[in-house]
């Protein structure tokens, strides 16, 4: 039975060659946008360079101070005093790490201007994340502790520096500061926000300590626990330590700051009112689900349209199949099963083109070392829209057709 | 095999009840091969739709092999129409993305039949009709009277007891019709096969056991 469905299908795609071009084009061109939006999604909530252990840390990014009435507000990044005073306390974390944002410099190496991010760090920072050394290692605590001007580079720095030559021992000079390469790890994509650098020092050697009184600034703090359950923990005892414990600066009594894993941080930046303690993650998902959906819609009503056109056309065979027998479940089964393999056919052309659209994404340099591998759980995904996609086209479509008149369809004509 | 009682069709539009058939009583023996007559729109397609269980009739009773048709549940009527009844159109109605062996097949899918054995009926029809050198083609690549064989052979696959055919030469030439209607004739014959037949021509007729005439909805006696 479904080989004669499918061969049916088959010969109908190949006799409407317009039609199936349309509806392909339709379906391909929205399941390749889908999925190359779910692998990026992916790639930045399931990094697979050093944040691949996302799952047992948060990060807090964000300040937002206000005076005792709301009227003046300050969104700011936290400085070092901030986090020193209101995240290394904390006790649920088994480590944190203190570490400031990107900062860009411009260097000459053999006459050519070369820029590269640079970020400084704790020791913690290396038990953290999960870097892969390719030479040395990183800075210890006590190197650290004592503000010895060590580096470590990402592999396209160290080739750029020196070549083939192992980096390790050699020394590069940054501010007009030379430091000591101890190690080289392999480079981090630039979507792993937090990893992300071609350059790692030691925040201990800024040549001034002025930034230890700062609550304004350019730091960020990771909290991390073994054990993901914790990390709601965390939160809450971060949000009332906020709560209880700040102390006003000025004329700001209060404070708001969180700590997010990758899906939160996302959620609040675009939901979040910033003077809240609120988690906007479920808002997210709800909406991710309301606009994939609603862009599926789109082309799938276009698909029911195409599909109903069909009717007339199929009228004769829907009622000799009912003459002969077929029951209009049957039918809608058939129709349903030509449906969804139209649109595993497209579904298919639309992981090729993604991954075309990804690599190139990825050989155009657009994003640093940004890599967008194969990903089961994103190819399941892709496949199970694929097959949402056909159910929300065909099922309609399929119970008019096969609801058919049978005497009218044998005439030719619709009810 | 088939009895008609008292049965009615109207069709209703919005401003206008239009009678299709009235007060039909009609018995047809098991075996028997009948055809109907009358004039376009007289009803005779409507009656044999009635009898094909294609359409419902709005009053009257019916029954089928000894059984009344009560209910006119899709998956009921869909299963009689499929064990007892095969269909022979005027204007052949395959299939045509099918192959002349796929489009005869095509009762047995709905029944529960292996490939293989579907495959072996299906040859065995079309050896009937004498095409066993065509199963491949597809029936865009066949005559009007090859096609129409191909819907015999379909209409036969199943072994029904009671075969409907509308015109079924009413778009072939008299030699290829009369082909079609020894093909019918010798299904009669040889299997003792009940048919019923709606034509215009009085010469096809005048073979049949019996001649119904309908006119204006009603059955001339």
């Amino acid at each position: 039975m479904l080989k004669n469905y499918l061969l049916t299908a088959w010969k109908v795609f190949l006799r409407r060659k317009l039609f199936t071009f349309i509806n392909l084009f339709g379906i391909c061109l929205t399941l390749t946008i889908i999925v190359v939006a779910t692998r990026v999604a992916d790639n930045h909530l399931h990094p697979k360079g050093p944040e691949k252990n996302n799952s047992h840390y948060l990060v807090v990014s964000h300040l937002v101070m206000t005076n005792k009435s709301h009227t003046r507000t300050q969104s700011i990044y936290p400085g070092f005093k901030f986090i020193n005073d209101y995240v290394s306390p904390l006790k649920v974390p088994e480590i944190i790490s203190i570490y400031t944002k990107l900062n860009k410099i411009s260097t000459y190496i053999q006459g050519k201007k070369i820029e590269y991010t640079i970020r400084r760090t704790d020791a913690n920072y290396w038990r953290i994340l999960d870097f892969e050394y390719v030479d040395g290692e990183a800075y210890s605590q006590e190197q650290f502790n004592l503000g010895k001007a060590v580096a470590v580079l990402n592999q396209t720095t160290a080739e750029q520096y020196f070549g083939q030559e192992s980096a390790v021992g050699k020394t590069i000079i940054i501010q007009k500061k030379k430091y000591e390469i101890v190690g080289v790890v392999q480079n981090v994509p630039r979507t792993e926000i937090d990893a992300f650098s071609d350059i790692w020092l030691p925040f201990t050697t800024l040549p001034s300590t002025s930034y230890r009184q700062q609550v304004s600034g350019v730091f960020s703090a990771m909290l991390h626990h073994s054990n993901p359950k914790q990390l709601e923990n965390i939160q809450q005892e971060f949000t009332s330590r906020l709560q209880q414990d700040f102390v006003a600066i000025d004329e700001y009594t209060q404070a708001f700051s969180h700590a997010d894993n990758p899906l939160q941080a996302m959620a609040r930046d675009i939901f979040g009112d910033s003077k809240s303690f609120e988690n906007y993650t479920s808002t997210l998902i709800i909406a991710i689900c309301i606009i994939s959906f609603l862009f599926m819609l789109l082309p799938s009503i276009n698909m029911v349209n195409l599909n109903i056109s069909r009717i007339l056309e199929r009228a004769s065979e829907i009622g000799v199949r009912k003459a002969y027998g077929a029951t209009t479940l049957q039918l809608v089964w058939q129709f349903i099963v030509e449906n969804v393999l139209l649109t595993l056919i497209g579904g298919v052309l639309a992981l090729l083109f993604s991954s075309f659209i990804l690599a190139s994404i990825e050989m155009s340099g657009l994003i640093p070392y940004v890599e967008f591998p194969f990903n089961l759980n994103v190819f399941v995904i892709s496949l199970l829209m694929t097959l949402v996609f056909s159910l929300v086209s065909g099922v309609y479509p399929a119970f008019k057709m096969a609801k058919l008149d049978p005497v009218l369809a044998l005439k030719g004509g619709l009810k | 095999m088939l009895h008609l009682k008292n049965i009615c069709k109207t069709y209703q539009t919005d401003t206008i009840e239009t009678s299709a058939l009235s007060d039909i009583n009609l018995s047809i023996k098991k075996g028997e091969f009948i055809s109907v007559m009358g004039q376009s729109g007289c009803g005779k397609s409507t009656l044999l739709n009635i009898i094909g269980l294609l359409d419902q009739p709005s009053s009257g009773d019916f029954s089928f092999a000894g059984q009344p048709i009560t209910s006119y549940k899709d998956k009921d009527i869909a299963k009689l129409r499929n064990e007892k009844i095969g269909f022979i159109f005027q204007s052949f109605h395959l299939i045509p993305d099918l192959r002349v062996v796929d489009n005869v097949e095509l009762p047995l899918l709905y029944r529960n039949v292996s490939a293989k054995k579907r495959k072996q009926m299906a040859l065995e029809a079309l050896e009937k009709v004498g095409l066993s050198a065509r199963t491949q083609h597809y029936p865009n690549q066949l005559s009007g009277g090859q096609q129409q064989r191909v819907a015999v052979a379909r209409a036969i696959v199943g072994k029904p007891k009671l075969l409907l055919a509308d015109e079924p030469t009413g778009n072939l030439d008299s030699h290829m019709g009369n082909e079609i209607m020894e093909i019918i004739e010798s299904l009669h014959k040889d299997h003792n096969t009940t048919i019923v037949m709606v034509t215009h021509d009085e010469a096809m007729a005048k073979r049949t056991e019996r001649i119904i005439r309908v006119f204006d909805g009603q059955l001339v006696h």
